[in-house]
């Protein structure tokens, strides 16, 4: 889960973001509610394709291996594991098997979406602004987090306390104090100056706001919605 | 706006942020496949120190709702199951509520609503229960049905009940953990 949403390179097709909404839910239902074995084969080529489409070439050899080294691992391996504890690893990885399609599909959202296409969709489809904006200040702050807690861990380089292997193990509570504390004040702080920024900013006028991104319905996204509501009705024949 | 001035809904985005450190640090553990069903707890201990700091700036009843609400929007966004949208909805609300009842001032139903707060992540796991058929079967391949269904007996469905129960403690020691650290750092340093 990376949550870096807007440093995409969108080159290639790109789908609405709602038809990407759209295909994550139907792909929920389908994991949770539909027993045919087949379909999540079939889920994963879709999101090859989905991955193609964007020119992510890496990204779609990778989940393609992934999901058959877990099926082989299933098939060849689990059934003659034994014993309590490998009782328990044996639910996990059964669980982590089944979701692997949605943990790809949700990755396929986060990583071709920008984050003014993200609001904008939202709007479009009239999602509360109470939502709407806290949302954008969470994708706003990411990178600042990112930038202040590299500073942070340079800092605490200097009292002994770098971030390696070592230092998590033995000491991971004192480790979280020590990087946890300082980034929440600092970013509590940026957020009380953002809000009077904002303020300038008139974000608090009721009038509708105007979006530079175009988002539309394009053949592609007819396309994608056509096959994932046959996928959706395969499921439950 | 309704009723939350834009300074609220700010607020709300920046504990988000805080409060996702935390989540995405805990799940990060779960490349151990044991931390897997340990993690709701894990989260509810430490997502007590920003929940903490974050109460001491609510006034209003919806705040801490959006913020679980988001919270589980975004998990269902790096793709978990769309239970946790219902699951954020209902517990978010009801801790909410029960930290209204004491105006978010008294502690131990501050305490207590983290604790259902807490619950808001339960979605995303309830998939250990609902696999079971699948889980049967592989056990039943390899070792045959009786010993499956004797393994089964000893987990029952109703540990799922049990199983909330110590989410929602671990939430309760959360809110306490929060309240040291929070009068160890903050009250000193003047932002709470």
């Amino acid at each position: 889960m990376s949550f870096i949403l807007g440093v995409t390179d969108n080159t290639g097709i790109n789908l609405d973001p709602r038809t990407k909404l759209l295909l994550l839910i139907i792909v929920n239902i389908l994991v949770f509610h539909s027993t045919a074995n087949y379909l999540s084969f079939l889920i994963i080529c879709l999101v090859c394709s989905l991955f193609l489409l964007n020119k992510k070439y890496k990204l779609a050899i990778s989940s393609l291996v992934l999901y058959f080294l877990f099926t082989l691992v299933m098939i060849y391996i689990i059934p003659y594991m034994t014993g309590i504890l490998v009782y328990l690893i044996l639910i996990v990885m059964v669980t982590f098997y089944k979701l692997l399609p949605i943990f790809l599909m949700g990755s396929y959202f986060i990583l071709t979406t920008t984050v003014s296409e993200f609001v904008a969709s939202m709007e479009k489809i009239h999602m509360p602004k109470e939502l709407i904006i806290p949302l954008s200040v969470f994708f706003r702050f990411i990178p600042t987090v990112f930038e202040e807690g590299k500073a942070i861990a340079e800092a605490m380089k200097m009292s002994g306390l770098g971030f390696n292997i070592q230092n998590i193990v033995t000491k991971p509570l004192k480790m979280l104090e020590y990087w946890f504390i300082p980034l929440m004040m600092s970013i509590v702080k940026t957020g009380d100056e953002l809000s009077a920024a904002v303020l300038t900013r008139s974000m608090d006028n009721p009038a509708q706001r105007t979006n530079i991104c175009e988002i539309g319905f394009h053949l592609i996204d007819y396309l994608y919605i056509a096959i994932a509501l046959i996928l959706l009705i395969m499921g439950f024949i | 706006m309704s009723r939350f001035e834009i300074k609220d809904l700010i607020n709300i985005g920046v504990f988000a942020v805080l409060y996702f450190i935390i989540v995405y640090a805990v799940g990060m553990t779960q490349v151990i496949p044991i931390m897997f069903p340990l993690s709701p707890i894990l989260m509810g201990v430490l997502g007590g120190i920003p929940l903490m700091l974050f109460i001491t700036r609510v006034d209003k009843f919806g705040m801490l709702s959006i913020l679980g609400i988001i919270a589980s929007i975004l998990v269902f966004l790096g793709g978990m199951s769309y239970l946790t949208v219902i699951t954020g909805i209902i517990f978010s609300i009801i801790g909410d509520y029960i930290m209204k009842l004491g105006d978010y001032k008294d502690f131990s139903k501050i305490a207590i609503g983290t604790g259902v707060f807490s619950l808001w992540v339960f979605g995303a796991f309830a998939a250990l229960w609902l696999f079971r058929n699948e889980q049967m079967e592989m056990i039943s391949m390899g070792m045959g049905p009786e010993y499956a269904n004797a393994l089964f007996s000893y987990i029952p469905q109703g540990s799922m009940i049990l199983y909330m129960i110590t989410v929602i403690i671990a939430g309760i020691i959360g809110a306490y953990v929060g309240r040291i650290i929070l009068k160890k750092h903050f009250e000193r340093a003047g932002i709470a």
